[in-house]
């Protein structure tokens, strides 16, 4: 007899996606957030893959926890920190972090005043962002080319160290502007290297503006 | 002599997942987690020296847990504890504690002194024989 039994542990992709309930996420994506093709496109495609990345897992498939740190470039007001927060929803609702919080940071957060006072700011927002999403805003001014002992330096270096070793306690995403983002990374190849996923946010078209603004006044009355 | 003290005391040891565990029952409860090492274990001494801040602000276990991990490796020869304080108007006050850290060399027990007084009365003493040696030396390897 031919081997076309249908086994009961069998893995059905569709009813895992249903279970996981980021359907819905994505529709509120799509819903809410006006344009944005390219980087819905591109966050479905990430949900698939880690949907998939962890049935494997579920059937037992040797399979490393994919890296998830992101970089998310685009000018100001294109959606970055609202994407960010929906990510974090996506990624808890997979089980790739334990807590749907996003912890924003900035330069002024993470970077010290004075030797010895950056690592232990570094840690205290690590530690806050833990089990969820840390979000670092303009993150080229981390680092500043032009000045070598500037502190960004250090705090750089603890933000690489907790991203490779604790991958499964923390993901990070890096925003700025895109230019200033490639120049960022190019200087930081350990940065670079660890960041697997690339979401390039476009400007938004004049209609596209259009329907913001009828939504905006809509909503104002 | 296995010294327990805390919440936990009439437990064996906790793993590792099980700390996690505790841990994130206080960050659910809002309560700040604190870590403090000695390595003087007399019952009365309630004064641990601090390991950083209270963690007022974190959301996930694994932050302390990071915290225990540092605090364990920089003081291999001390008891490393785990506070629990509860900010809230009614309580104000630390409401879970337990050891997870222990020296790793042998735990020393206590020695039992008897002082006679006035009038026949016997007072008791209990000094931990780790604190024959001076503080920092106490649960070193090759007795300090």
């Amino acid at each position: 007899m031919p081997e076309t039994v249908v086994r009961d542990d069998a893995l059905d992709v569709g009813q895992a996606f249903r279970d996981s309930r980021v359907e819905e996420v994505l529709e509120a994506l799509d819903r809410d957030l006006v344009g944005l093709t390219g980087v819905k496109t591109r966050i479905r495609e990430i949900a698939a893959f880690l949907l998939v990345d962890r049935l494997r897992r579920q059937m037992g498939l040797e399979a490393d926890r994919p890296v998830l740190h992101m970089s998310f470039t685009g000018g100001p007001g294109t959606g970055k920190t609202t994407v960010a927060l929906r990510m974090a929803q996506i990624l808890h609702r997979l089980g790739y972090i334990r807590r749907d919080h996003l912890v924003v940071a900035t330069r002024d957060d993470l970077v010290g005043q004075y030797v010895g006072h950056t690592a232990p700011k570094t840690k205290e927002v690590l530690k806050k962002a833990m089990g969820g999403l840390l979000f670092i805003d303009e993150a080229y001014y981390l680092y500043r080319r032009e000045n070598e002992r500037d502190y960004g330096q250090e705090s750089i270096e603890i933000l690489l160290q907790v991203m490779e070793n604790q991958r499964e306690d923390l993901v990070v995403i890096l925003a700025g502007y895109k230019d200033r983002m490639d120049g960022f990374f190019g200087s930081n190849p350990g940065l670079r290297s660890r960041v697997a996923h690339h979401l390039d946010f476009a400007d938004f078209t004049l209609e596209e503006l259009m329907r913001i603004a009828q939504t905006m006044l809509e909503q104002q009355r | 002599m296995h010294i327990t003290q805390g919440t936990f005391s009439y437990l064996p040891p906790l793993s590792d997942e099980q700390v996690r565990a505790q841990v994130q029952y206080m960050i659910d409860n809002g309560w700040a987690v604190a870590i403090e090492f000695t390595d003087d274990p007399h019952p009365r001494n309630t004064y641990w020296t601090m390991w950083g801040l209270p963690m007022f602000d974190v959301r996930d276990a694994a932050a302390v847990m990071l915290e225990i991990e540092e605090c364990r490796a920089g003081n291999r020869g001390c008891y490393v504890k785990v506070n629990g304080f509860d900010p809230s108007p009614l309580r104000q006050g630390q409401v879970l504690s337990f050891i997870v850290h222990r020296p790793t060399v042998d735990e020393k027990g206590y020695r039992m002194t008897r002082a006679e007084t006035g009038g026949q009365v016997i007072g008791y003493a209990l000094n931990p024989y780790a604190a024959d040696q001076p503080a920092g030396k106490r649960y070193a390897r090759n007795g300090g």
